[in-house]
């Protein structure tokens, strides 16, 4: 890794389009879709052979790839693979190498470190089986494996959203002079230590709240509940979500502004974690005021379905993810569209396509889902949620981008 | 058969994206909305006999069942479940009017058929079925353990007078026409549903006798079933009572729907399913219902199947109204796995009878 360039491969890796745009944009978008209908029957559909879709299986395990590749792409700059293979491989061998070594990768941190590492010698809440087999009430198989996961899926979230954080704000720092696997292990054990730290306030009261009795020499009660209307650690989900697609578009839609424009890189990284928190919330808060007018309701503490409060902030990370993939979409396959107006307008623009194309993708979502996923028509089912099929087409939108080079509709420019 | 699916839904895409891009509405109708206040009048009491509320009788063996057939999202008609932890869940509801008479109504049918035609032998349900006394059979929602032992109704009375949600499945359908059945859930019916057949939308409101009304809710539900109903009754001087199957909208959801669109409602008792921790898991989601709950006055709360006996048990402990069963359930052929053994019965358990 020493050897390794300085220039992160992202930044020297230069794509041209094979097809003219939009064309390029739309058969890419194409072959993408069809690809996750696939999949999705394959391995996650109710009416499908592997039935992922629990929904905390599947969405652990799509949630856990995409932190893997998180750390592949933002912190070790796609370590172990060497920059020559980067460089020279073709684009189907490199891309069949680099998935399989995040799906790899994923289910070891899924079912090594989580459920048998972590799980078997320290905290049992990681995993479904350990819960199962402790014997305790209501420890049963798939309400303990679904728990399980939930808490993986929780920190999971917490450590993308730390490391990202930590990448977009501070890029290597206070590291920058130190040789590459140092600052890359240095930022990925900082993702790491801040997410542990978010869970323990964040999530933990949750979890010891979650089992009968609730274990109340282990954590407070939840202390949120008088914001979020409801002692579920969800709440929080509602607006890290929020904040982490900010982050996204941050270094996609809005090339690094407004926060690139502060010289001082700590300064610049106090203001975006502050700026995109509040973002985050906003959203949140926006969003679930649209609800109670969508729903003609506001929520109600203890209520179920649409007016259950957490159904309503889980349904803002919903709908924000659907936005993070409308964004994506146009960053990876239409090159960012618009390239020529100012950057503003460019932002302002791309930021408008993808709120408007994600609430598109989330109007076919529920309306198709019953023909092609296998859900129930409708919203606000128990423990239902879009994020395993938006994460997981976000996963394939970046394998194929990325790790594929955008193959056969994109090549390396000479 | 599975490929074969996956096929039809490919060809079904077009059609589809067409029909989304013609900008359908809303896929659940709402009708939550605030109206003009509906008045359905009163009556005199309401009692309810718990046929039964077992629909299964080990929860870890249910969870199992579930789990290993790909879990909640599959759909109840595919799982092979374990027969012989099968039961079902079904009430017989009588309603004294405000002039004496009476007006008498099932409410569902359990799962199992010999488990259904053994509580309905127990209960007297299956002579009031067989003399054409009973009024009216409700469905409350397609889930197996509420409707698939419809057979054991059908051949006692095959023109019984029903209603169900508007939101049936093929498969559901078919089992009620007599013209289902399926190896694998185990499950089948030769016997057609003659009789009326009223099929409840989320925007209808069914007053059914005085001081007797059924509301449908449209929602997706666990094992791919969507929509259920319940039963409100207005006893005079005394308030609202709700009968439910499992209750999937919530008792709170449906405590304050009625509070917008009935003229009057003022919540007093409840009997039922509530599904909330449904396999005996916690989660703090379920506290938020016990404060919930307690702020609507609520006097009488009988609640068994799906509400979960630890829910129950911790609600009673936070003050709630919770109505303790009797043990007489212990004299039925097969008993549940929780319960037995604890200090108080939480639940109105198999046998038991509840006067509102």
């Amino acid at each position: 890794m020493t050897s390794e360039p300085e220039t992160n491969w992202l930044q020297e890796r230069k794509l041209k389009d094979v097809l003219p745009q939009p064309l390029s944009g739309f058969v890419s978008l194409a072959v993408i879709v069809l690809l996750s209908q696939l999949i999705w029957y394959f391995l996650f559909s109710p009416n499908g052979y592997v039935k992922l879709y629990t929904p905390n299986t599947g969405l652990a395990l799509v949630i856990t790839i995409l932190m893997v590749i998180h750390w592949g792409m933002d912190v070790f700059d796609f370590w172990p693979f060497r920059r020559d293979f980067l460089r020279n491989a073709h684009p189907v061998v490199k891309g069949m190498s680099l998935t399989a070594f995040s799906i790899g990768m994923g289910l070891f941190v899924m079912y090594v470190i989580y459920e048998n590492i972590i799980g078997r010698f320290g905290a049992i809440f990681f995993s479904g089986p350990r819960l199962i087999a402790s014997g305790g009430l209501g420890q049963y198989s798939q309400t303990a494996t679904e728990n399980a996961f939930y808490a993986q899926i929780m920190m999971n979230t917490c450590i993308i959203f730390f490391t990202i954080l930590w990448v977009t704000s501070y890029r290597y720092k206070p590291w920058q002079d130190d040789v590459k696997a140092t600052r890359a292990f240095s930022v990925w054990l900082l993702g790491l230590l801040l997410a542990i730290v978010a869970f323990v306030f964040l999530f933990y009261p949750h979890i010891a709240h979650q089992f009968y009795p609730p274990q109340i020499f282990m954590a407070v009660s939840p202390w949120w509940e008088q914001w979020a209307k409801t002692q579920s650690s969800i709440f929080h989900f509602g607006w890290i979500v929020p904040s982490l697609v900010m982050l996204y578009w941050t270094s996609m839609l809005w090339e690094g502004r407004p926060f690139s424009l502060i010289g001082n890189l700590w300064l610049r990284g106090i203001v975006t974690v502050l700026s995109v928190i509040v973002l985050g919330i906003s959203f949140m808060l926006t969003s679930n005021a649209v609800m109670d007018w969508y729903f003609d309701s506001e929520m109600i503490p203890g209520g179920m379905a649409t007016e259950q409060p957490a159904w309503r902030w889980n349904h803002v990370a919903e709908i924000v993810m659907f936005m993070a993939v409308a964004g994506s979409i146009l960053y990876h396959y239409f090159d960012n569209w618009p390239r020529n107006p100012r950057l503003p307008l460019r932002a302002l623009t791309r930021t408008l396509v993808a709120v408007g194309g994600g609430l598109l993708i989330c109007k076919l979502y529920y309306v198709l889902g019953p023909i092609f996923l296998g859900t129930v028509a409708g919203l606000g089912q128990e423990n239902d949620t879009s994020l395993c099929w938006t994460v997981m087409f976000l996963v394939l939108l970046i394998v194929h981008a990325v790790f594929f080079d955008g193959y056969p509709f994109r090549k390396q420019a000479k | 058969m599975q490929r074969r699916d996956f096929l039809k839904s490919m060809v079904a895409t077009g059609a589809a994206i067409t029909v989304a891009g013609m900008g359908v509405g809303p896929v659940v109708k709402k009708g939550w909305g605030a109206r003009k206040k509906e008045d359905i009048g009163q009556c005199k009491s309401v009692k309810v006999t718990c046929v039964s509320e077992t629909a299964w009788f080990d929860s870890p063996r249910m969870l199992a069942d579930i789990k290993e057939t790909g879990g909640a999202m599959v759909s109840s008609y595919a799982h092979p479940w374990t027969q012989e932890n099968l039961g079902g869940y079904c009430a017989l509801v009588e309603v004294e009017q405000l002039d004496g008479s009476k007006h008498t109504i099932l409410m569902d049918t359990c799962w199992r058929q010999d488990w259904a035609d053994y509580v309905f032998q127990k209960s007297g349900v299956d002579t009031l079925l067989e003399k054409k006394k009973i009024d009216l059979m409700v469905v409350t929602h397609e889930h197996h353990d509420h409707f698939w032992g419809i057979k054991s109704t059908l051949k006692r009375y095959q023109n019984i007078p029903m209603v169900i949600p508007n939101t049936f499945y093929p498969e559901g359908k078919l089992l009620l026409a007599g013209k289902y059945k399926n190896d694998i859930a185990k499950v089948d019916n030769d016997i057609p549903h003659t009789g009326p057949l009223t099929e409840l939308g989320p925007d209808q409101f069914m007053k059914v006798y005085p001081g007797v009304a059924i509301k449908m809710y449209d929602l997706p539900i666990m094992n791919r079933v969507r929509g259920e109903m319940n039963l409100f009754f207005n006893v005079r001087d005394k308030g609202l009572v709700t009968v439910t199957g499992c209750c999937h909208m919530g008792i709170l959801n449906m405590l304050y729907w009625a509070e917008r669109n009935i003229e009057g409602a003022k919540p007093y008792g409840a009997y039922g399913g509530l599904h909330i921790a449904a396999f005996e898991n916690w989660d703090p989601k379920f506290d938020d219902i016990i404060k919930g709950v307690k702020k609507m006055g609520l006097e009488k709360i009988a609640c068994n199947h799906c509400t979960g006996w630890v829910w129950a048990t911790k609600a009673r402990q936070e003050g709630l109204p919770i109505v303790l069963g009797t043990q007489k359930y212990k004299e039925y052929r097969k008993i549940p796995t929780t319960g037995p053994g604890a200090k108080e019965n939480v639940y109105l358990r198999n046998g038991d009878v509840i006067v509102f």
